[in-house]
């Protein structure tokens, strides 16, 4: 799987996760998102449960339009320290490294 | 209705298969072996319930071929009774793994599959009433239920905004397999203990059941009901 991919990837889960949220705030950020887009923590667009959705999201969208069946949860996944839910390049290049993982 | 069980092959995870398919639900079942139950609505995986892997992939199938799951029935377990200290440590482990992380693991797979198809869930644990009565010879087994307890009103709280109940339930000794290796005065000790003193009946379990998975129980969660009028 590439960069690339994985990128839209997130976007096109985080648009679809807005389906029912009237938070003007939010939509417009989520539509202006690019790579550098803060996800979590600071000013970032989730909340923890947001996360935690996205995560689900993810690993749904990733397995019908890609067939990579993985589990995204991993201690490093939640930790905050080294959490790769930062922003959206490193949670794209974490999803990459995920995939690649999975075909070994 | 869609009702996923586990360690649906024997015991009281088959009468459980056989009594929601009487009622018209689609029964959904595994275990590690094969099944001989034959119904046009109950369909068999292998799996084992403690395997991360194969547990994905089950719960992935069953998304993509059934839609979705409203209940799940984390029913399979295993039981070993031996003193603590001739307790080898890969029994340990094969407690733990089949009756703690197995729950867990189908808890989060199913869950995040409910959340996604915004089913209304409803989510039942097996506890034991080995874990209230610090049963002697049990330590393991009534540790790794207790431990089920335990994640069961953690996943309560945590699985609550997304409209999925988790509750358990704690049978007295029942006549399975499970109990089969168990001496007859452990068992009447046991018993003895109980406010009724009986051997538990599938149709209590399935009593409970029933309970949980209610529609008007929708304000229950993260309760242990206890059988045989046991309590912590």
């Amino acid at each position: 799987m590439k960069y690339k991919e994985a990128e839209i990837l997130i976007i096109e889960a985080l648009k679809e996760g807005l389906d029912s949220s009237s938070d003007k705030e939010l939509i417009t950020a989520i539509n202006k998102a690019n790579e550098n887009t803060r996800l979590f923590g600071g000013k970032g667009l989730l909340d923890s449960m947001g996360v935690v959705i996205l995560l689900s999201d993810l690993e749904d969208k990733l397995d019908d339009e890609f067939d990579i069946m993985i589990s995204l949860a991993s201690d490093s996944t939640m930790s905050k320290t080294r959490s790769p839910f930062r922003n959206i390049k490193s949670l794209a290049n974490y999803i990459v490294a995920s995939a690649e993982e999975a075909k070994e | 209705m869609r009702i996923l069980i586990t360690g649906s092959r024997k015991g009281i995870g088959r009468f459980l298969a056989e009594t929601f398919l009487e009622r018209g639900y689609k029964v959904l079942g595994c275990s590690r072996g094969d099944s001989d139950l034959d119904h046009e609505f109950y369909q068999h995986y292998k799996c084992d319930v403690s395997n991360e892997t194969e547990v994905i992939k089950m719960i992935r199938l069953i998304g993509k071929n059934h839609g979705g799951i409203d209940i799940l029935i984390n029913n399979a377990g295993i039981a070993s009774m031996n003193h603590i200290l001739s307790t080898p440590g890969n029994t340990i482990k094969k407690l733990m793994d089949t009756n703690f992380t197995g729950t867990v693991l189908f808890c989060r797979e199913v869950s995040k599959l409910m959340m996604r198809k915004k089913t209304k869930g409803r989510i039942i644990n097996f506890s034991t009433v080995a874990s209230p009565l610090n049963l002697e010879g049990e330590a393991i087994y009534a540790s790794s239920k207790a431990a089920v307890q335990k994640f069961t009103q953690v996943a309560a709280k945590e699985f609550a905004p997304l409209n999925i109940t988790v509750n358990c339930i704690g049978p007295t000794p029942i006549k399975t397999d499970l109990i089969k290796a168990v001496p007859k005065d452990k068992i009447d000790l046991l018993l003895n203990s109980q406010a009724i003193k009986r051997l538990g009946l599938k149709e209590d379990v399935l009593n409970v059941i029933d309970f949980f998975v209610s529609n008007k129980s929708d304000f229950i969660t993260g309760q242990t009901i206890y059988l045989g009028g046991i309590h912590d």
